[in-house]
């Protein structure tokens, strides 16, 4: 039987004060980084006027999409944030496991549904395009599934894009700090910068392209399948909004059959040719400020005490050290280094490493190396502000007992000790997790 | 009618398409990262990367080997290369490589195509070294009247063909056979290996260019369905790996990787230049599957290990289509 409490108390007491009350000043929920440059603030400002633009079919929204502006589905409690509709808005990814491989059913617009269309908007009066409803057919085929994503909030990112993929992985597999149940994996995907377009060969004769480039450790997405903000921006622009790019240049398809005419408004070519509006926005994201961290009192310090002491810090890890030079590209094509998130240490309690959470969280949907049971352990940084949690929204509230109680596989002996822990310390995690 | 006419008429009238100009700009990977302002993995011309190797490391079709002393050991390896002295050094520590262990299939494996031993009594290991995974393209010929497989352009002499074949171009994984037959101290269960190779024309321990691997189609009515084929009789010299080549494959994602087969010993003439398909140790770079996950060899994705024995790979799926099917 394995020690339950592998750090000795007195130096998670040390790292719990240290987190708690040597936070450096923040911003205010939204807001961009503290000591950004007045140039670096510009390209904040020029990044959320792009996030919040209400974008119109002549200039490449849709045909199908699931909204007209980021702000549609990231905007509670302030733009960055998460969805006005919490769970009716969630996302959904759908295919067909068919003898342990996946397929992604592109020839009915998978594997994202797309609730809207841009039939009856301004400029595609002519557009006749029903939304996709995969659901009335994929959960009858033999293997057919559809997962639910909530929409993630989008502060502090730049502080994890400046992460090394060194500093990720060296959290990865068994580890002598860590319960000898927790494992973790990096998931992987390309550095865009570095993509050669391919061709690839497929049956329908699309001619489609293989993101090809510089792997690097994923940390974006609920399965870590991006690696850095730049992807995080050019694929659900073109997933989510239907603004495609050189990178994603393929619209999303209503099913069999091709999109009609009448909705193709936007022109020839991709609707972001040179992938200015997503360079903006990925701006954007790395320079918002991470959520603040709420009142610490006593009782919060406590509860991060039991928080590491049982083990949730070994996946929901407290600090993190960003690299020494962190450079972002522009959308002018250069690349400046950001010292307000060049070896910075902050506080996401997040590893960005897949963990298996067992066969209830399944949901089928591989995604890179992560396969259905596989998620990236979710940042708690900013837990307070949501109405929901949980990968696909299903927990109303910050509901700390319920959570742990979802946590299976890996985490499973975390949730025994938790089940076995008296009321007085739960009351203090919880204490500590509404204060993120 | 769905026919063969019909299959052929698919893959030629794709061939336009597949030609024509992306709204594009590609560009060779560099590399070099934007956000770090270096190379993260694998800086060209001189350098050096460690990784761990994993039990059972095989892929689809293959028997993966994972003995408990593999379970409760571990394994690694380094790759130092230097442009400048004309080295490529490949260093590998084994501590659980079971000593003259004995395996078999169930059935026999070998295909039309390939030869393959369904047992393997007291065998030793090699290591292969896999520098290209699926980053090179190589012709494979087929049959145009029967859509059958014939075989890959260094398998078979083009004058011999019948005037049915067509070349078909698809994707090969280029490896070697790094050493020769090699096994772990009896009482300890550890093994070191330790080459060096020639930066720019990395030659296998038979002197050839190594061996093309592929998952290709063996019939084309059913292009999904997929099956192992091996080049026979190593490749040649002038088509071996240089290391320039395989940096810039792990700058472009695809990576490199090592994996150690048990072999029979002494070995048939027809595994002489190519592995035998059952894997033990194995691991890939810069990516891997962490000690205690166990990767799906279909797809690649990951899950936890949550056992510990010899077993066979899942086998390829069955055809969805039939382009030559009948008529309905």
């Amino acid at each position: 039987m394995h020690k339950q409490t592998k750090q000795p108390l007195s130096l998670v007491f040390a790292v719990t004060l240290v987190t708690s009350l040597a936070l450096p000043a923040s911003a205010d929920l939204g807001d961009p980084l503290p000591g950004l440059t007045p140039a670096q603030l510009d390209l904040w400002e020029a990044g959320r006027q792009e996030f919040v633009r209400t974008f119109t079919p002549a200039e490449g929204v849709g045909p199908l999409m699931n909204g007209k502006s980021c702000i549609d589905c990231h905007q509670v409690p302030v733009d960055g944030g998460t969805d006005p509709l919490i769970t009716e808005n969630n996302v959904f990814q759908f295919g067909v496991i068919f003898e342990h491989q996946f397929y992604q059913l592109h020839e009915v617009g998978g594997p994202m549904r797309q609730r809207m269309s841009i039939e009856g908007m301004e400029g595609a009066e002519q557009c006749v395009l029903a939304p996709e409803a995969p659901e009335t057919f994929v959960e009858s085929l033999p293997g057919g599934f559809i997962s639910s994503r909530n929409t993630p909030p989008l502060f502090g990112l730049g502080l994890v894009d400046a992460l090394t993929d060194k500093k990720i992985n060296a959290w990865s597999g068994r580890r002598p700090w860590k319960r000898s149940s927790i494992l973790g994996v990096s998931n992987q995907s390309v550095e865009v910068e570095g993509i050669a377009p391919q061709l690839v060969f497929t049956l329908d004769q699309v001619p489609r392209t293989q993101v090809t480039g510089p792997v690097r450790t994923g940390r974006f997405g609920w399965k870590a399948h991006n690696s850095n903000l730049y992807q995080f921006s050019l694929d659900p622009l073109q997933g989510e909004l239907g603004l495609t790019n050189p990178f994603f240049h393929r619209e999303s398809e209503p099913g069999i059959g091709p999109l009609p005419e009448d909705c193709l408004v936007a022109g020839e070519g991709v609707n972001d040719p040179d992938s200015q509006i997503a360079a903006r926005i990925s701006n954007f994201m790395a320079l918002t400020a991470p959520p603040e961290r709420g009142h610490v009192g006593l009782q919060e310090i406590l509860g991060e005490v039991v928080f590491h002491a049982i083990g949730c810090a070994d996946c929901h890890r407290s600090s993190l050290r960003t690299m020494k030079d962190y450079h972002l590209g522009k959308p002018d094509g250069e690349v400046e280094r950001i010292a307000a998130l060049s070896n910075k240490v902050f506080h996401p309690y997040s590893d960005f490493l897949l963990h298996d959470l067992g066969a209830a969280n399944d949901d089928q949907r591989p995604m890179g190396r992560a396969s259905g049971r596989l998620w990236r352990t979710t940042p708690m940084w900013g837990i307070r502000h949501k109405d929901v949690i949980w990968h696909d929204g299903s927990i109303e509230g910050v509901d700390v007992g319920e959570a742990v109680q979802r946590h299976g596989g890996e985490a499973a002996s975390v949730r025994s000790t938790w089940n076995n822990m008296g009321s007085l310390l739960r009351y203090l995690v919880n204490k500590f997790v509404e204060s993120l | 009618m769905r026919s063969l006419v019909g299959c052929l008429t698919l893959i030629l009238a794709a061939l336009p398409v597949m030609a024509q100009t992306l709204p594009l700009n590609p560009r060779k990977p560099t590399g070099f990262s934007t956000i770090e302002q270096r190379y993260v993995y694998a800086p060209p011309d001189e350098g050096h990367f460690e990784f761990p190797l994993f039990p059972g490391s095989g892929t689809t079709g293959e028997l993966l080997i994972e003995e408990p002393e593999m379970c409760n050991g571990s394994a690694s390896a380094r790759v130092d290369y230097s442009k400048s002295e004309g080295t490529v050094r490949v260093r590998v520590h084994y501590d659980g490589l079971p000593y003259r262990m004995s395996a078999a299939f169930q059935e026999d494996r070998s295909t039309p195509w390939n030869q393959f031993p369904v047992s393997v009594t007291e065998g030793k290991w090699q290591i292969w070294f896999v520098g290209h995974i699926f980053d090179k393209y190589s012709i494979f010929y087929y049959d145009a009247l029967t859509g059958i497989l014939i075989g890959n352009e260094y398998d078979v002499e083009v004058e011999d063909l019948p005037p049915s074949a067509i070349p078909v171009v698809l994707p090969v994984l280029h490896m070697m056979q790094l050493t020769p037959h090699f096994e772990s101290d009896p009482n300890t269960l550890v093994a070191d290996v330790d080459i060096t190779k020639d930066y720019h024309q990395l030659l296998d321990a038979e002197g050839s260019g190594g061996v093309f691997v592929a998952y290709i189609p063996k019939q084309l009515c059913k292009p999904d369905e997929l099956t192992l084929y091996y080049t026979d009789n190593g490749l040649p010299v002038d088509i071996a790996m240089d290391w320039d080549n395989i940096l810039d494959s792990i700058h472009a994602g695809y990576g490199f990787a090592l994996a150690t087969s048990l072999e029979p010993d002494p070995k048939p003439a027809y595994l002489k230049s190519r592995d035998n398909i059952m894997i033990g140790w194995g691991g890939g770079y810069p990516f891997n599957v962490p000690d205690g996950y166990t990767s799906n060899t279909l797809t690649g994705a990951l899950s936890l290990r949550e056992t510990c024995e010899t077993h066979e790979a899942l086998r390829f799926p069955p055809s969805i289509y039939d382009f030559c099917g009948p008529v309905e």
